[in-house]
């Protein structure tokens, strides 16, 4: 019987439907041969060695191991990549010819401009820089368990994109009648070995399919990405200065004569839900344009929950708010935006998250400022709350980087009939009232002094109590927008 | 029940003196020595680590249908699924010494064999095809064969849209929908963060669902 004549129609695939049909595809047990060939060919391995069979560690070939052929004929390559450090020293410059000049308004740069420059403490922070090569996919490693670690850690299952000055045919495959062996050559010239990150996956990448010719095969490229990122705070005491010299890319600009666009990301929550964003790419683009410059070009965009941002960001970027919302993270080059007018660095690249229900700006960060101001505050407070309680100026606003340590000596006063009903005033007495907004959530009660609650009812500031940074001021009204902690 | 007996099963999830029962009569000794061992605190893992190849016996029988049913489940074709199974534990065998956490054995195991998939599938232009004997169906696939035609129909369909998918896009569904693992025990089986886990599942489910829709329509 045909059984695709059989085939339902206009049923879903939902998860139901496939699991049944998962089920009846691997509902069958194994050969009944097949236990005993298996520990024939372990026998067999054992005999030839257990520990050293085929394993070799020389110093400029990454590990290999070919496994001998199984009892039906099977060939397979087993391949460790492991031991090749993070960078190699910089050395000569290669001709750019064909590459563009410039991507995303970045000068392109060589990888030893890029190491050199690196090592200089430029770009500031974690700022965007381009920087072409020879981008060569490597095959897949066979890993041992390993458990979770610091995103920025090395690892043996951690994708790394190697980007070497000059091209070199690094992965060379040897087949003979019976055995396979792959085996990888240590770059000659200056490479960079990039970091890929969940949340910036890079799905364009070439590669990865042994079944097909010139898998392996070097392409010319232009990635961009950053050093320092602020997840290398994360990782162990024994890693964390390699994490922070690590190269993380952010997109694969062009590659093998095609400029591609900016590198999207969405993925899950953290409950395995999948992300639906309501706005599209283009949308995000041109809900985020009027606050950009002209010159701004959008690096990446990632999908991501409010709850989850700090796996992208980094965990000193606070977050109030929901949870669940939806939010997305884009990585921008080019100047400073325009709006929030905040005391913008020198930097010429940062991110903006807007929020995908309401296509508002949310926060902002990098172009060599060290916080985030609000985007929006009420002028003056709401009537007061139930239970005697007062609102205060707030903004869901994401603060990113070190909030505190803007430079406040003052201490905290308020009034019941006050229209703002919470500000600071200088410590010394000399400067008078400085406005502040609150994050999202937080109220004000007088018992009769004021008293600030966060978002779970806590009192965390009294009348007279020492606030000592900010997270940032407008320009234009000189307010303060203040994140915890407060001293 | 002793401690021990407990200890073995947390340890190994398997019955014990599975390998004495399953072992040849000239084997028996080993197996009921490893046993032994396995009653003095050391579960089967350690002591196939430390290559004792009756508990890695018990290993490899305790665990070679499901093994085999991965691989089913990734490459879509008998031959492949037993080339990959028995590579994953010639590999498993190999490797074992470098396995550090032993709870984890079984996660690990499941690796390994989503790695020999992806040498199957490299190889398998160059290697020769080999047949599944008829007799060898058991009953479990008459279960399989008395499911119905939808069913069948619907696991012919899957055999032929997987082949559309990448390998890793593979390993990731059939990991999460055979045996219905949650994303995060996936992610660890995979060895991969959690969230990376979320955005592959996400993209491979979507590949799946387009090429099943196509195969739908031939």
């Amino acid at each position: 019987m045909n059984e695709r004549s059989k085939r339902p129609t206009g049923r879903p695939w939902d998860d139901e439907r496939l699991a049944e049909a998962y089920s009846v595809l691997a509902a069958r047990p194994a050969p009944a041969d097949l236990t005993d060939a298996t520990l024939a060919a372990t026998e067999k391995a054992h005999r030839s060695g257990r520990g050293g069979r085929g394993f070799a560690w020389p110093t400029l070939r990454w590990p290999r191991a070919a496994l001998a052929g199984s009892a039906i004929g099977l060939v397979a390559v087993a391949i460790l990549v492991a031991g090749l450090a993070l960078r190699s020293t910089p050395a000569s410059s290669p001709a750019i010819g064909g590459l563009p000049k410039t991507v995303d308004g970045l000068t392109v740069e060589t990888v030893s401009q890029a190491l050199a420059a690196e090592a200089s403490g430029s770009p500031q922070g974690d700022g965007l820089i381009a920087v072409e090569g020879w981008l060569n996919p490597m095959p897949l490693p066979g890993c041992p368990y390993e458990s979770p670690h610091p995103a920025l850690e090395d690892s043996c299952t951690s994708r790394k994109l190697l980007l070497t000055e000059t091209r070199q045919e690094l992965v060379i495959i040897e087949t003979t009648s019976d055995s396979t062996t792959i085996s990888a050559n240590a770059p000659a010239a200056p490479y960079l070995y990039a970091r890929e990150l969940a949340g910036v996956s890079i799905d364009s990448l070439p590669g990865g399919d042994d079944t097909k010719p010139n898998t392996y095969r070097p392409l010319q490229a232009v990635l961009v990405g950053h050093f320092h990122d602020a997840r290398a705070a994360e990782c162990g005491a024994d890693q964390r200065a390699s994490c922070d010299s690590a190269f993380v890319a952010d997109q694969l600009a062009w590659l093998d004569g095609r400029s591609l666009g900016p590198n999207v990301w969405i993925g899950g929550d953290s409950t395995g839900a999948v992300l639906k964003p309501r706005l599209t790419t283009d949308g995000v683009v041109a809900a985020l344009r009027p606050s950009l410059d002209p010159a701004d070009a959008v690096v990446s965009m990632a999908v991501v929950t409010l709850g989850d941002i700090t796996t992208l960001t980094g965990k000193g970027l606070q977050a109030s708010g929901n949870g669940a919302d939806l939010l997305w993270y884009v990585r921008v080059a080019g100047p400073s935006p325009r709006f929030p007018p905040m005391a913008w660095g020198a930097g010429d690249s940062g991110w903006m998250v807007l929020d995908d229900a309401s296509g508002r700006l949310r926060g902002a960060g990098g172009w060599g400022f060290v916080s985030v101001a609000t985007g929006s505050f009420p002028p003056s407070p709401r009537p007061s709350l139930s239970g005697g309680l007062f609102a205060l100026p707030t903004t869901d606003w994401l603060a990113g980087g070190a909030c505190a340590g803007v430079g406040l000596e003052a201490v905290l006063h308020g009034s019941p009939n006050d229209p703002r009903v919470a500000w600071l005033e200088d410590k010394l007495g000399g400067q008078s009232r400085t406005e502040v907004t609150w994050p999202a959530g937080y109220r004000a009660r007088f018992s009769p002094n004021i008293e600030v609650l966060d978002e779970n009812g806590n009192v965390v500031l009294r009348e007279g109590d020492a606030v000592g940074g900010a997270c940032g001021f407008d320009l234009d009204t000189g307010m303060a927008y203040l994140e915890p902690p407060f001293k | 029940m002793s401690r021990s007996n407990v200890n073995l099963r947390r340890s190994s999830g398997i019955e014990l003196g599975e390998g004495a029962n399953s072992a040849l009569p000239g084997e028996r000794i080993a197996g009921r020595e490893m046993v032994n061992q396995a009653l003095a605190g050391r579960s089967l893992v350690d002591l196939a680590r430390s290559g004792d190849a009756a508990a890695f016996e018990s290993l490899v029988r305790s665990r070679m249908d499901a093994m085999y049913r991965l691989g089913l489940a990734i490459l879509g074709d008998e031959a492949d699924a037993a080339d990959a199974a028995q590579e994953t534990f010639v590999a498993a065998w190999r490797e074992l010494p470098r396995l550090r956490d032993l709870d984890r054995f079984d996660a690990w195991l499941q690796r390994v064999a989503v790695n020999s998939c992806r040498m199957v599938l490299r190889a398998r232009g160059r290697r020769r095809i080999r047949e599944i004997p008829m007799a060898e169906l058991d009953s479990a696939q008459e279960r399989v064969l008395g499911m119905g035609a939808s069913g069948r129909a619907d696991a012919e369909l899957l055999r032929a849209a997987i082949r559309h998918l990448s390998l890793d896009q593979r390993a990731i569904l059939a990991l999460h929908h055979l045996d219905g693992r949650p994303v995060a025990e996936v992610a660890e089986i995979l060895g991969i963060p959690v969230g990376t886990a979320k955005s592959r599942l996400f993209k491979a489910r979507t590949e799946l669902e387009k090429a099943l829709r196509e195969e739908e329509r031939r």
